[in-house]
């Protein structure tokens, strides 16, 4: 026990402030509650609205209109990235969590339960993969694109499927006409099959499938982010077995252009009608950055397609309205393809649901998403009325809640 | 106003001069904050980097337990006066054996609090988002015909966030009796018996709080969404624009912050000044300090929109409001961190006469050494061998929080259990 005689030592403290109590008081709570009401009203909804600077979503304005195409079609070759979550999640908790490097990590592909093999459709391997095709046409028909968006993972898997989906040939023109599978498109030759990949993002199930692709097709141009990271960048120049990760692996380096997304936020043009934009984000299993798609459809406006949409598809769309000529809630906000990364485990987190309160309001007209949006999530979409595009549930995708491997949308 | 009371010995220690900088001052400040960031770094290697050996950082498993080592420390320094151990041992042993000890005991209490009482007890016999076990068992979410039950990895995320989210309260509402209110009105307990009464009495109203700030959030988690009795929708979707918890941890973080402004850079002042006895001063220091942290929360998210623009309902990133609420939070911390550095390290640098001036420099070196060190968080976290962490300033797994809190925690070990050997050494009598 000690004895203090606490109120000298605490005079002479009060003492150097050089003010008296009363007089004190006043001023303290004055300034505090100026200070409270003052902050509490700037980042009021009516300051926002009212009298701060509007938002920045972008380094530049892209010049309103980047031309539009008459029509998209996309199919879904695959978007069975792996096919048991449980396994998958295990794999990536084993490793360490969530931020661990993913050429790190020692992902199942032995006798996996709901997994795949060559020989056997139900167990085996746990890697899939995500691609779709994308065909875009304008000015009455006259002007075709056809390309790929990511290559997916697991190269047995992507060798199946490419070997499994039909090309579809409905308005394809004369000279562009290939009858048979995905993988007969990839074979075919520059000008005749497609006329790119497009890669979203370096996450293993996006990109590291590579190879199915190069192998018959090495100089085909590509697009990728700039933000990756090295090994990703290596993997395209060529990386052996083993080097890495299960199927982290490349034995046909890409020779063909190279075009690589350097600036966040800035709109690159890719053809009439269609922009990427690069948004520079971390994202989980060391992965950085993911680069979208934004097309307008003529009368309809603005589709956007994504890998996984990382940023999330209300960021996208808040950054269409600020960009773009003429967009606004419920007004050219016309639809949307691909994973859109909402509970891709179907886990969940509140923020999950403020989206799905909150998307209605843009006023989407078509939704066909599918991935890593989450089963959950479309539940959810479709309690809020969000018009999610039905699939068919073929080729190992579970559900037909939404757009499954083989099915096809079409903008309009 | 002269009562009979047991005194901590951290306050004697400071007050009394007890120890003192073993080169002088800045020397030795510069060389014992130089230790604390190369030891947080080696430790954060070890223990936590997903490129380490444990790998705890998943995010939210390991940065739970960093959360309650830093409860646990404020218990054992503040409500328990560094009990066991008694004046006599801590004046007169030396502070490696000391600290040693402390550590020990501040280790197992976390262990024993979160694996004995969450995991074993609350969480398996009354509500299992605690229970890493039972939350496998039941499955973490049951939406009608679809997979993923019994799902591990975020079962155990799932429970990481509820119990660090009643860590994140506790560490505001636990140093409130010690430093606003003095102890009042427990103050004449001797000790252990002060420090389990206060332990006790902040530990209810931490979980009064949680339930009204927290388990609203877990309502909303878990599906279908909890309605009616089991939790109400979260009651602050109107004024926070999100659903999300971390609204509560966002404010809470601040009011943390700003009591601990109080307690080292402003030593009290001007809050004790106002009022000379006990309650009122405990009560008017609270509410004050309760408004100036609600300003500076306001006041951090009005430098973000004003930076990237208002946040957006739904939205991700940057853009989303519930992450705006968490990184006024965040940033309260880089600031926290330049304070206790400027309270242990710097001896509570400048020492005028004049109190107010004295007040707003070393108010002003905080602003400024919280920013310099969210840019080493934020510039430098990416390296591979410092924290490899992906660059950019949002992601949903990624929590500032848990690497500035362990830095917190180093210090607060080695200010308070280690007597901040070997840079300070014993006074000469």
């Amino acid at each position: 026990m000690v004895e203090l005689d606490e109120t000298k030592v605490e005079e002479e403290v009060a003492e150097s402030w050089k003010l008296k109590r009363r007089e004190f008081l006043k001023a303290l709570l004055a300034g505090i509650g100026a200070g409270f009401f003052a902050t509490a009203f700037g980042s009021s909804i009516a300051a926002y609205k009212y009298f701060l600077p509007p938002p920045k979503y972008g380094k530049t304005s892209f010049p309103n209109t980047f031309g539009q195409v008459d029509r998209i079609r996309i199919t879904c070759i695959s978007e069975t990235s792996w096919f048991n979550n449980i396994v998958l999640v295990n794999d990536i908790m084993k490793a360490g969590g969530l931020l661990v490097n993913q050429y790190t990590i020692p992902w199942s592909t032995k006798d996996v339960k709901d997994g795949w093999s060559p020989e056997n459709y139900n167990v085996g391997d746990n890697s899939g993969g995500y691609s779709a095709l994308i065909e875009t046409w304008a000015k009455n028909g006259k002007e075709y694109h056809r390309f790929l968006l990511d290559w997916g993972w697991n190269q047995k898997w992507m060798e199946y499927i490419y070997n499994t989906v039909d090309t579809p040939t409905k308005d394809v023109p004369s000279d562009r006409l290939i009858k048979g599978k995905i993988i007969d498109l990839i074979k075919a030759p520059p000008g005749k099959g497609l006329d790119f990949v497009f890669i979203s993002h370096e996450h293993f199930d996006h990109y590291w499938g590579m190879d199915t692709v190069l192998k018959y097709n090495p100089n085909i141009p590509v697009y990728v982010p700039g933000t990756m990271y090295p090994e990703s960048f290596e993997l395209l120049k060529g990386v052996p077995r083993g080097k890495y990760a299960p199927h982290a692996w490349n034995e046909h380096p890409h020779t063909g252009p190279l075009h690589v997304a350097k600036e966040p936020l800035v709109p690159f043009k890719i053809f009439d009608g269609c922009v990427g934009v690069l948004f520079d984000i971390p994202i989980i299993c060391r992965v950085r950055g993911e680069e979208v798609l934004y097309f307008w459809v003529k009368d309809h406006g603005l589709v956007t397609v994504t890998g996984c949409n990382h940023p999330g598809i209300i960021t996208l769309y808040e950054y269409g309205i600020r960009n773009f000529k003429d967009v606004r809630y419920g007004h050219n906000m016309y639809g949307v393809y691909g994973g859109l990364h909402i509970s891709p485990f179907e886990d969940w987190d509140p923020d999950h649901d403020d989206l799905v309160l909150a998307l209605p309001k843009y006023g989407l007209k078509k939704v066909g998403c599918n991935h890593c949006t989450g089963y959950i999530t479309v539940e959810k979409f479709l309690k809020v009325g969000i018009p999610v595009v039905r699939g068919t549930a073929r080729h190992k995708t579970k559900k037909d809640l939404y757009l499954g491997n083989a099915d096809v949308i079409e903008f309009p | 106003m002269s009562e009979e009371y047991e005194e901590n010995w951290l306050e004697i220690r400071d007050r009394e001069k007890l120890i003192v900088p073993r080169w002088g001052q800045p020397l030795t400040g510069i060389a014992s904050l130089l230790f604390i960031f190369v030891v947080s770094w080696i430790t954060w290697q070890i223990f936590f980097a997903p490129t380490g050996i444990f790998r705890l950082y998943t995010p939210l498993f390991g940065f739970m337990f960093i959360r309650w080592i830093l409860i646990i420390a404020i218990w054992q320094a503040y409500l328990l006066y560094l009990w066991p151990l008694s004046k006599e041992k801590l004046e007169t042993w030396h502070p490696a054996l000391k600290g040693t000890i402390h550590v020990l005991i501040n280790i197992f209490i976390m262990l024993l609090l979160i694996y004995g009482f969450f995991d074993s007890f609350l969480g398996r016999y009354g509500i299992p988002y605690f229970s890493f076990s039972k939350l496998t068992e039941l499955g973490y979410l049951k939406p009608p015909g679809v997979a993923g039950h019994f799902e591990p990895f975020y079962a155990r995320e799932y429970v990481s966030n509820a119990i660090l989210f009643v860590a994140a309260i506790a560490s505001w509402l636990s140093p409130v009796l010690p430093v606003y209110f003095e102890m009042w009105p427990w103050r004449k307990l001797k000790q252990p018996l002060l420090g389990f009464t206060t332990i006790i009495v902040t530990f209810f109203i931490t979980f009064v709080l949680f339930f009204v700030l927290m388990h609203p959030h877990f309502g909303v988690l878990f599906i279908p969404w909890q309605y009616y009795t089991a939790a109400v929708p979260a009651w602050w979707y109107h004024i926070a624009h999100t659903l999300h918890g971390d609204f509560s941890v966002g404010w809470v973080m601040c009011c943390t912050c700003t009591l601990w402004f109080v307690e080292s850079i402003w030593e009290r002042q001007p809050f004790f000044t106002i009022a000379k006895k006990q309650p009122w001063r405990g009560l008017i220091t609270f509410i004050l300090t309760f408004a100036m942290a609600w300003g500076g929360f306001y006041l951090l998210q009005l430098l973000q929109s004003l930076w990237w623009g208002p946040p957006i309902e739904g939205a991700g990133r940057t853009w989303a409001p519930h992450w705006r609420a968490l990184h006024a939070g965040e940033m309260m911390v880089f600031f926290l961190i330049a304070a206790l550095a400027i309270t242990f390290y710097f001896d509570n640098w400048p020492h005028t006469e004049n109190g107010a001036l004295n007040w707003l420099v070393r108010t002003a070196l905080t602003l400024l050494g919280g920013w310099l060190i969210s840019i080493i968080y934020y510039e430098f976290g990416p390296i591979p061998w410092f924290l490899g962490e992906v660059r950019g300033l949002m992601s949903p797994y990624k929590y500032p929080l848990a690497w500035s809190i362990w830095v917190v925690d180093l210090m607060l070990y080695h200010s308070w259990f280690f007597d901040k050997w070997p840079f300070y050494k014993k006074a000469k009598a």
